[in-house]
């Protein structure tokens, strides 16, 4: 698919905006969680928990499907292609990977939202390490890709080292 | 066989046109015909390390999910039963 210049750089951008968006929505995620294990305040703690959940649909999953979506539009509509250069493969696996792992996060989420919302739960059953963890593993593989978006390491697929017009005629899979 | 190595000058730098092709953001003409570069390797290898970790915790019984952080059966949950 090929896209007018302008078209695609609005797709870059709003894919740079997306990705480094959800990057710094994890690192605050990151921030939330460590408050929420180390807060002396019992209130503060039942707080954090009980924010995470409309932040993760409000911010982590828009934030996830725009990266992703604007990737595919990105890469598809560029001459990098979706599967012809390993470092835009890695990118789309990362991604999958991380959007896939935060929709099923978000029912751990609701889980901990309502024992923070239990006021006879002991403030111990409420803090969770559980966040903190994969914030930090999320953070990694984020991080990941953006280093492999900025550098474009070399490396092109078997697909890629096709010649141009024999992938043009190969018959779709 | 030719990989990038080859391509790589004395000094260690990138010739001018590689250089070029990278910093305007467009893939170069010039692919490799080589074998799957190193970092493609490593990177796959962490991937396959952090799938199999995972499929062996989940044999060893270690709980993953949200019904790990509900609370135990004897705890009292009023928000849960509302």
């Amino acid at each position: 698919v090929v896209l007018p210049a302008q078209w695609r750089k609005l797709a870059l951008t709003a894919h740079v905006v997306a990705s480094v968006g959800w990057l710094g929505a994890v690192l605050a995620f990151l921030a939330l969680a460590a408050v929420g294990l180390t807060s002396p305040d019992p209130q503060t703690v039942r707080g954090v928990y009980l924010a995470m959940e409309p932040a993760a649909w409000l911010a982590l999953v828009p934030l996830a499907i725009a990266s992703l979506v604007t990737g595919l539009v990105s890469s598809l509509s560029s001459v990098w292609g979706l599967f012809l250069h390993y470092w835009v493969l890695f990118k789309l696996l990362i991604n999958l990977f991380a959007t896939a792992v935060l929709l099923i996060y978000t029912e751990t989420f609701r889980a901990m939202a309502a024992v923070a919302a239990d006021s006879s739960a002991d403030l111990t059953l409420v803090r969770n390490p559980s966040p903190a963890l994969h914030a930090v593993l999320a953070l990694g593989a984020l991080l990941v890709a953006t280093v492999l978006a900025v550098y474009k390491p070399r490396g092109l697929t078997p697909l890629g080292q096709r010649p141009r017009s024999a992938r043009r005629l190969s018959p779709p899979p | 066989m030719i990989t990038y190595r080859h391509r790589v000058s004395i000094n260690g730098t990138l010739p001018l046109e590689d250089q070029m092709s990278r910093t305007s953001g467009t893939p170069n003409s010039e692919g490799p015909t080589g074998g799957t570069p190193t970092w493609v390797k490593v990177l796959a290898l962490i991937a396959i390390v952090v799938v199999v970790a995972f499929i062996v915790s989940l044999l060893a019984g270690v709980q993953h999910g949200p019904a790990l952080h509900e609370p135990s059966s004897g705890t009292v949950c009023t928000v849960a039963a509302a």
